[in-house]
Formats: structure tokens, C-alpha cells, sequence
């Protein structure tokens, strides 16, 4: 039976369709239903409702017979049909078991553990033209940065929401599991390469507590719908099984002077002293891994072997998690100084 | 390309208006009647002006018991002050000391729209069903007003301070649209002439921080930053003939009655939220570098759609979700 999987997001729906014979295909719209917006000549539903019924025409879909699923975040929208299955996304989140998912937008980022939004606490003090343009974009929800720096303050609006709830952001991401990040924010067809690597530096940043991590990525926001399908039926749980985020790297956050020895599959070994404040990268590729041998004060000494990924090992030794000391103008410097760190191993990786 | 539509003058065939006397009076029409904006619903007498003089205060004793007093009389003397009528009116004595009050006068009440009266209740209020434009007012913050519309013709931000003084000589029940840009500076102005509503292209932060902090009715026709008010939207309210408006903060809409017949009757609800992009269309630009201008489309191709800004006839490339259909 063929099957839509609808993701309404805060500025945009998402679509994935399953035909009789299971292939799969997809369609992304960017605009979402705003009250400021719409409220005074079209309602939520009525928006929706067409909405729906242009992306199944767009997929060239029969309405006849078809199955129709949804999730979305604060709420699932009606559409004048009933949904076969309806469940928020942060309840849908709730059942996975093999990673902690970490959901970026511009107003909330939300993990399977808690849920952040921009009433909660301040938020960063920025000059006139950047608080003016944020502030239109929450009036206008479908706009998207043209500009890297207009990106960028989008993001360090969402890191100072997460910073200036320190306690909270313990919290979304403490698990030992894999970290997947995806979003409003880092959808691919939205994201040129120059925002993708100011992303990475916002992750990487975004994840505070000492220790060793694994982050992974989903730009195609495939996530939510094959969870969602796997939870609608078993029958469609291969989709889940076979779907791989892609693998940012290993994150090893070890704040203070840190000294760690590389030893690869191919033998060879190096010792590496990093200092405070810095972000290193070593590369390694998604298919290698290597045995690293940690040690500094806050970690003590720590042994693992870890994977490579797009960014390979990051070694970053900034003091994250002291409010006190790592501030805005702090991460700003550190995006600034790591932009071309970035290019590089990406050009090498 | 697919891209949702905004009406920002949208026609509304049908709302309810209760216009009210402040207390019992006549109602001199009757239900199924077509009214204009100035045709007399009913009146009652109402009291305009009063003096509270306290409880120690000493009336002049009077020839006859009606207590009235001719403007300029001597009215009594509060110590060693004296007062005289400053308009003609009557001296009462209240729980909380005497007070003048000025003659009654007639009051009119009037529809302000265009409609049919519906219903009648206790002499006192009468429903009349109209229709608007509805103008879109993306940013809004504040109380719901009604009031007279003032429309300043866009000034600089430095002009707009000098229409104040000119042209505002009482504040009670005006909505005015400032211009294009409001700032802290205008709107401390406004709230200084006592202005309770106001209207504008865009406002910086602070003056909008500004008036939810002071409880004034703000609504923003595009949004933060200095950007223009949409011509279409400048050109409809300075040219309205019925300057009784309605600010429906809550729904982010500025009703406008008109009548009946108007040319605005086809610019009702969309059939589809979405429109395939074409040559010719109206658009919002939401770029970073553009945000808020309002352009028409020159060429819309696979690789990107081409708007000329009409504020400055520049062309620039625009792609989804970056941009609105304006209708």
C-alpha cells in the first residue's frame, strides 16, 4: 500500500513517499503556516490542506487508497482527512534507543531528553541591523540566510539560547550514544558549503560536557519519517535500519591543555600536546579508526578507539562548559579562527 | 516554482460592528436599514466636561434651586480661592464633594460604516453588518482600537515630528500612521501627545520595545529595520474616504469599512495558498540583503527568478523560500 510520511517543521513541511513497490521519493517545500503571516485571510488547516494536496500532486501520487502519516513539531496539523498516524515530534524522539537526536531550529532545539525554546532565558545582545533581522525572521518563518554571516548570527542566536540555559544544555546531550544533529536550520537544500562548515563549528560547540563523542549528521531530514514508519509499522522498519546519518567525526571535548597520542590501523603513531582554547583536527576518514590515548585534567587519562568521519577527530580544548569564562565574543573568535581549518579537512577528507 | 501567496489588502464581505451610546438614550433607526458612515444611529445626553471642587468647597447661594450658573458666574469659593463657571453648567453635591458639570449636550451616535442594522438592543447599541479592506499588519503589539485614521504622507523621520505639533491637535481617538520608519525618538513624541495607536512601515526595536513597555497599539505594515511601507498598502490608507478604522492587533489586520460597491469586491480568499511563479507577478523579497522589498518578477527560469525592486528598479536574483507572492 502506498505510504506519505509528512514532517511539518517550524518554517518548511518535508515529504517522503513509498510506493507498492517500496521505492522511495521525496519532496521539500520551505514555507510553513505563520499566524503574522496567513491568520488574517487563511487558516492553519486551510494552509495545510493545500499544502498536502500540492505535494501529493507534485509526486505525481493517486489520493486514492493512499496512506498518509504525519509528525511535526509543536504540533501536527489537520488537514481535513484523518492521519493514518499522528505523533509529535518530540514523541517520536522519545523511542529512539541507538543515538540521541538533537533537533536544531531557529526558536528550539530539542533532544530526546529535553526541549529548548528561545522564551527560555536571554538570549545574546546583538547590534541593530542583526537583532532587526532576527527579529523578521521570526515574523517571516520561511525566510532563510543568503549571506554567511547572516547564517552565522542565526546560529549564535541558537547557541547563546543554549548557553544562556547552561544547566538545560547539559542535559540534551549527555548521553554516551552517537549524536545526530538535523534541522530546520541544515537542510541541504537550503545550506551552501560556506554555511555547512559554520555548522560543523556550531555542533561541535553546541555539545559542552568533557568526554568523547560520536556526531553524525541528516541534512536530508530523512530521520524523522523512516522512525516514523517503523513506528506506524514494523513492516517498514528496513527503512530505519538501513538509513546511516552521515558521520561528522569524533568529538573529544577535553577542556585545558590536553596531550593525545594517534596510534592508525596502518602503525603509525603520533603524539600531539594541544593547548587551552584550541580546536584540532585530525584527519581521519569515515571508514578508518584509530586507538587515541587522552589525557588531561579534566579527563584524566582516557583510551579509545574511534572513528574517522567528514571532520575526522576533532580535538577541541575550548572551556565550553564555564558560562563564566566562554562567552559570545569567545565563539565568535573560535568560528572566525576555524573556517579555514574546516575547508582544509574537508578539501582532504 | 511554487510559493504561497499574502493578501495585504484582502476584501471582507461580511463583519459585525456594535457602535454603543455611553448611556440610554433614542435609536432612530430600525432593523433592516441601510446606513452610510454619517447617518444618525440614535443620541442621548451626555455630560462633556466636569469640575470636581471637593467637600469643602462654598456655593454662592442661587435665586432659584436649579443650581445653575452661566459661564463666567461665580460659582462659590474653595478657602479663599474663588470659582467661577468656566462653561455654563450645574453645581451637584456627590458622596465625594461637589462637583460642575457642563450642560448636557446632544450626543450623535454614528454607524462610521457602511451597512445594514441587524439588530437593536435597549436603546443603548446597534448592530450593523458591513464590509472592509482588510490591510495586513504583520507586526502588531497593543490593544485593540477603533478610531480616525491620520495619514502622514511618509515624511522623514524628522518631518514626522514637526506633523505632530501641526496636524495632531488632539490625540483622543486617532490611529496615525507616522510614515515609513518609526523610531524611539517618535514614538517618545507620540506617547507625549498622548497617542495610543499608531501605524508604520517598519520600527527599530526600541521603538517597538518602546510601546509594548507604554501599552500603545503598534502595527508594522512590513516589519523591523527601516523598511518602506508597500506602496499599495501607503496608497489605499491615504486615500480612504471613511477615516473610521478598526485595528484588530490580535489578527494582525487593519479593517478598513467600505462601501458596498468598491473596486477591491474581487480581492477576496485565494483558491489555493500556492501559485506557480510567472513574469509580471508582485513579490515580497525576503533575502538577507533585500529583506522586506517589494519587487516584480522579470524573468522566473529554472536557475533562479529575477525581481526588479520597485524602490529602486534593481534587479536581483530571489529563490524560494526567500520570497511571497503579493497580492
Amino acid at each position: 500500500m502506498p505510504i506519505l510520511s509528512l514532517k511539518y517543521g517550524s518554517s518548511n513541511v518535508n515529504a517522503v513517499y513509498l510506493d507498492d513497490k517500496g521505492e522511495v521519493s521525496s519532496y521539500f517545500l520551505g514555507y510553513g503556516y505563520s499566524k503574522d503571516l496567513y491568520a488574517h485571510f487563511y487558516s492553519e488547516q486551510d494552509f495545510y490542506t493545500d499544502v498536502v494536496d500540492h505535494i501529493i500532486s507534485q509526486l505525481g501520487v493517486s489520493k486514492e487508497g493512499l496512506i498518509v502519516i504525519a509528525t511535526g513539531f509543536p504540533n501536527v496539523p489537520a488537514i481535513g482527512q484523518d492521519y493514518a498516524s499522528s505523533v509529535t515530534l518530540d514523541e517520536l524522539f522519545k523511542k529512539v534507543n541507538d543515538f540521541e537526536v538533537v533537533s536544531v531550529s531557529n526558536g528550539a532545539v530539542f533532544t530526546q531528553n529535553n526541549y529548548l525554546s528561545f522564551h527560555d532565558g536571554t538570549k545574546t545582545k546583538f547590534g541593530n541591523m542583526e537583532t532587526n533581522y532576527l527579529l523578521n525572521l521570526s515574523v517571516y518563518n520561511n525566510a532563510f540566510p543568503t549571506r554567511p554571516s547572516d547564517y552565522n548570527l542565526v546560529m549564535s542566536n541558537i547557541w547563546g539560547m543554549l548557553n544562556s540555559n547552561r544547566e538545560n544544555t547539559k542535559e540534551l546531550m549527555l548521553n554516551s550514544k552517537p549524536i545526530v544533529f538535523f534541522g530546520d536550520v541544515f537542510y541541504k537544500d537550503l545550506i551552501t558549503p560556506e554555511f555547512e562548515k559554520i555548522a560543523y563549528l556550531y555542533f561541535i560547540s553546541m555539545v559542552v560536557n568533557p568526554g568523547v563523542f560520536n556526531l553524525k549528521i541528516d541534512d536530508s531530514n530523512l530521520l524523522p519519517h523512516y522512525l516514523h514508519l517503523k513506528n506506524y509499522n514494523v513492516e517498514y522498519s528496513k527503512y530505519y535500519e538501513e538509513f546511516e546519518p552521515e558521520i561528522l567525526g569524533t568529538l573529544v571535548n577535553s577542556p585545558g591543555e590536553t596531550s593525545c597520542l594517534v596510534s592508525t590501523e596502518l602503525g603509525t603513531s603520533q603524539l600531539m600536546d594541544i593547548k587551552k582554547n584550541r580546536i584540532f583536527f585530525i584527519p581521519l576518514d569515515s571508514g578508518a579508526s584509530a586507538r587515541l590515548v587522552i589525557k588531561s585534567q579534566e579527563l584524566g587519562s582516557v583510551e579509545k578507539t574511534v572513528k574517522g568521519g567528514k571532520l575526522g577527530v576533532i580535538i577541541d580544548t575550548r572551556p565550553k562548559h564555564e558560562i563564566e569564562t566562554y562567552d559570545y565574543n569567545s565563539l565568535q573568535m573560535d568560528i572566525n579562527n576555524n573556517l579555514k581549518n574546516i575547508h582544509e579537512i574537508l578539501a582532504k577528507l | 516554482m511554487y510559493v504561497p501567496i499574502i493578501k495585504k489588502l484582502i476584501y471582507k464581505s461580511q463583519f459585525l460592528v456594535e457602535r454603543v451610546l455611553p448611556k440610554e438614550g433614542q435609536i432612530s433607526v430600525s432593523v433592516g436599514d441601510q446606513v452610510d458612515p454619517s447617518v444618525k444611529l440614535g443620541t442621548c445626553k451626555v455630560v462633556y466636561e466636569m469640575v470636581k471642587l471637593g467637600s469643602k468647597f462654598k456655593a454662592v447661594k442661587q435665586t432659584d434651586d436649579l443650581n445653575h450658573y452661566v459661564d463666567g458666574a461665580l460659582v462659590g469659593t474653595a478657602g479663599r480661592k474663588k470659582f467661577f463657571a468656566p462653561f455654563n453648567g450645574h453645581l451637584e453635591e456627590t458622596s465625594e464633594g461637589f462637583v460642575f458639570k457642563a450642560e448636557d449636550k446632544d450626543y450623535w451616535l454614528l454607524p462610521g460604516v457602511w451597512g445594514e442594522v441587524k439588530d437593536i438592543s435597549n436603546n443603548r447599541s446597534v448592530l450593523v453588518k458591513s464590509q472592509s479592506v482588510d490591510i495586513h499588519v504583520p507586526v502588531a503589539c497593543g490593544e485593540q482600537f477603533s478610531g480616525e485614521l491620520v495619514v502622514f504622507p511618509n515624511p522623514s523621520e524628522m518631518l514626522a515630528e514637526q506633523y505632530f505639533h501641526n496636524y495632531i491637535k488632539s490625540a483622543a481617538g486617532k490611529v496615525v500612521y507616522v510614515g515609513n520608519h518609526l523610531n524611539l525618538e517618535l514614538i517618545e513624541k507620540a506617547h507625549s501627545l498622548k497617542l495610543t495607536a499608531l501605524l508604520a512601515g517598519s520600527a527599530t526595536k526600541d521603538a517597538y520595545d518602546y510601546a509594548v513597555e507604554n501599552n500603545i497599539s503598534l502595527g508594522l505594515f512590513v516589519g523591523f529595520g527601516k523598511i518602506n511601507t508597500p506602496d499599495k498598502i501607503y496608497q489605499f490608507i491615504n486615500e480612504v474616504t471613511n477615516r473610521y478604522v478598526f485595528f484588530l492587533v490580535e489578527k494582525n489586520t487593519l479593517q478598513i469599512p467600505v462601501p458596498t460597491k468598491n473596486e477591491y469586491q474581487q480581492n477576496g480568499k485565494p483558491n489555493k495558498i500556492l501559485k506557480y511563479i510567472r513574469k509580471d507577478m508582485e513579490v515580497q523579497v525576503l533575502n538577507s540583503e533585500n529583506f522586506g522589498q517589494i519587487g516584480t518578477v522579470d524573468r522566473a527560469t529554472k536557475s533562479g527568478i529575477f525581481v526588479k525592486l520597485h524602490e529602486n528598479n534593481q534587479e536581483v536574483e530571489v529563490n524560494p523560500p526567500n520570497l511571497l507572492i503579493i497580492e
